[in-house]
């Protein structure tokens, strides 16, 4: 059969106009015609925004490179609260983390857009701005800018892209404005996912939790503790030599009632510490040791976190107590902390008032952390 | 008379260089000095087990640490150079293989004047004046800071060292017996003074290596080594094992 030159050229015309068709589609930032992505007429005056760090808190570190306004974290908390972060607009960042529930879910394991279950529980965001030793469960996150990435394209949570989230910002009507207002961009075009999550780091900034009676007793001194709060708080610490240590501190010192630092609380009997289903720590570290370890979550608003731990095994406070009354399992990289206590059942109920008083009610209810769609 | 003003141009020249190649050698150096932790005459491996000298028992080791403060090298003029205020000697994270355990944890300390230093002083826990600020007055990151996890309200006190694992105590080979000393409080801040000369030339770089041998930290007085199963903890400052361990850190701790 002869060449058919004619028929050879017709083709090669054709694939590389497909191959320019096919890249065209593949582009990462489809971003609408721009007749009107100018942003310049919009006035960028941000008013520089003021913490206040509660009494005993350490100093709130603020990365240089996204100091917090007014307008930025306004803008972060129509993020947090926007499912439009979401693949179908069904949940955004605040569906694991609600108010009502001390910002976690009151869930064992939060089911992503998929309706696929996670497999650890929501963390409270309560005073999460003071965590500087890595956060998730695991501390795979150093900033939580950097933690705010991860949710939005994880295929168990949010499970979206986020070239479209910032193509859905970029279309809005109103993120062009928003974004003009925290960063002083000049052109819609100019939103990204770092700006996104700058602003959603400035909003979970702002989630102080110290308003709690714990606060007014025990770090203000503004009243006197009832009996059971006595004894609990010296349980808790190791006030009192009289009665035992529950050597809750060594986990859950400071004002913020974490280190924020990682321990294996003797949840699981394992032959070896591979044998853990979930390695926390050491999937991260890559330490043998660190396996099983999870960093310790404040106790703020613990009564309105149940489940607890990080899988969510135990549904009540009164189950946890128990687990460390007990002592746990013993594995080779438990906390030597751990250990049988004793407690009666005066003391146990004694730590679980004191638990109660960590309630932050004016935290939970405060309007400037509520979604403000509805 | 014109060769006497070129003399002394010339005289004039030579000194002021002089002057200024003096000046001009580095008038301080450095010194490394790499901290390590034994069990008796072997290298401290977290999580392997050390035979204890107490009922056939044994022991494994979670975590070993301590607070280095007021590091100083005191020269001939019995004048004190400060080379730190505080760091964590932190071995639970570095000693995870026989390697790293030899290796040790390296610290440099730079800008020591030249000269030669015959003592250097090591200070164990923090001083009672350290010992009045709390963790939230430091930045992360730092050795006092509350994600170090070095404070006890309890006591008042930072934690000064850390003594933690499991014992397996009577040798079936079961370490079930968890053990945890942490001491604290401002009576038991201790300074080990070592007498060794070393010398700190310009832009050279001198090292130490300080061993601290755990199993020293555990003999009592007497000999016979601490009963772990009949105290396995110690929570007020001024116990007997606090008192033991930090006490011990004086012979504990070899300079070499």
């Amino acid at each position: 059969m002869p060449f058919n030159f004619t028929r050879i050229w017709a083709f090669g015309w054709a694939a590389v106009l497909a191959v320019l068709l096919i890249g065209s589609c593949c582009k990462d930032d489809p971003q609408p015609d721009c007749t009107d992505c100018d942003l310049t007429g919009i006035p960028y005056s941000p008013t520089p925004y003021s913490v206040s760090v509660p009494t005993d808190f350490p100093q709130l570190e603020i990365p240089a490179d996204n100091q917090m306004t007014e307008e930025g974290i306004a803008l972060g908390r129509r993020l947090f609260y926007d499912k439009r972060l979401s693949a179908d607009s069904t949940m955004s960042c605040a569906s694991c983390h609600l108010p009502e529930f001390g910002f976690a879910d009151g869930k064992a394991f939060s089911e992503g857009v998929d309706g696929m279950n996670g497999t650890r529980s929501s963390m409270s965001l309560a005073n999460i701005g003071f965590a500087y030793n890595g956060l998730f469960w695991d501390g795979r996150a150093a900033t939580l800018e950097e933690q705010a990435l991860l949710p939005v394209e994880d295929p168990i949570e949010l499970h979206e892209d986020w070239n479209r989230v910032i193509d859905k910002l970029v279309r809005s009507a109103e993120y062009p404005v928003w974004f003009r207002e925290a960063f002083g961009i000049a052109d819609k075009r100019e939103i990204t996912r770092e700006l996104a999550v700058k602003a959603i780091a400035q909003f979970e900034r702002t989630l102080i939790s110290a308003g709690s009676r714990y606060d007014e007793v025990f770090i203000r001194f503004e009243d006197f503790p009832t009996e059971d709060e006595q004894l609990g708080y010296d349980l808790f610490f190791d006030f009192e030599p009289t009665v035992p240590d529950a050597e809750c501190g060594h986990c859950h010192g400071s004002a913020l009632l974490t280190t924020n630092n990682y321990f294996n609380n003797a949840l699981d009997s394992v032959g070896s510490l591979n044998d853990f289903a979930d390695l926390g720590r050491g999937k991260v570290t890559g330490n043998y040791l660190d396996n099983g370890r999870f960093r310790a979550p404040t106790l703020r608003n613990i009564a309105l976190t149940a489940p607890y731990m990080h899988d969510g095994r135990f549904q009540t406070l009164e189950e946890v107590i128990e687990h460390y009354d007990s002592g746990g399992h013993v594995t080779e990289n438990y906390d030597a902390n751990m250990h049988p206590l004793g407690l009666t059942p005066k003391q146990k109920q004694a730590l679980i008032t004191l638990l109660h008083s960590m309630t932050d009610t004016s935290f939970v209810q405060n309007p400037a952390f509520q979604d403000p769609w509805k | 008379m014109k060769s006497y003003g070129i003399l002394l141009v010339v005289v004039a020249a030579l000194f002021f260089a002089g002057c200024e190649k003096k000046e001009d050698g580095p008038q301080t150096g450095s010194l490394e000095l790499t901290c390590r932790a034994t069990f008796g005459a072997d290298d401290l491996v977290i999580g392997q087990a050390y035979p204890y000298p107490v009922n056939n028992s044994a022991l494994k080791f979670a975590l070993v640490d301590y607070l280095m403060s007021n590091v100083r090298l005191i020269n001939s003029d019995g004048e004190a150079i400060l080379l730190n205020e505080v760091d964590i000697v932190d071995f639970s994270q570095v000693n995870t293989d026989p390697v790293q355990a030899a290796a040790g944890i390296t610290f440099r300390f730079d800008e020591i004047p030249n000269g030669e230093y015959g003592t250097l002083i090591v200070g164990i826990g923090v001083d009672t004046l350290v010992n009045k600020t709390k963790p939230q007055d430091y930045p992360s990151g730092h050795p006092l800071s509350i994600s170090a996890n070095r404070y006890w309200d309890a006591w008042s006190s930072f934690i000064f060292t850390k003594t933690q694992g499991l014992g397996d105590m009577n040798g079936n080979g079961v370490f079930s017996m968890p053990f945890s000393y942490h001491t604290g409080g401002d009576g038991l801040y201790r300074e080990v003074i070592f007498q060794k000369t070393t010398r700190i030339e310009g832009g050279k770089t001198s090292a130490m290596r300080m061993d601290l041998d755990v199993k020293a930290l555990l003999e009592q007085q007497d000999g016979m080594f601490w009963d772990i199963e009949s105290e396995p903890n110690a929570h007020t400052p001024g116990a007997p094992a606090m008192l033991l361990i930090m006490d011990n850190y004086q012979h504990a701790l070899q300079l070499y």
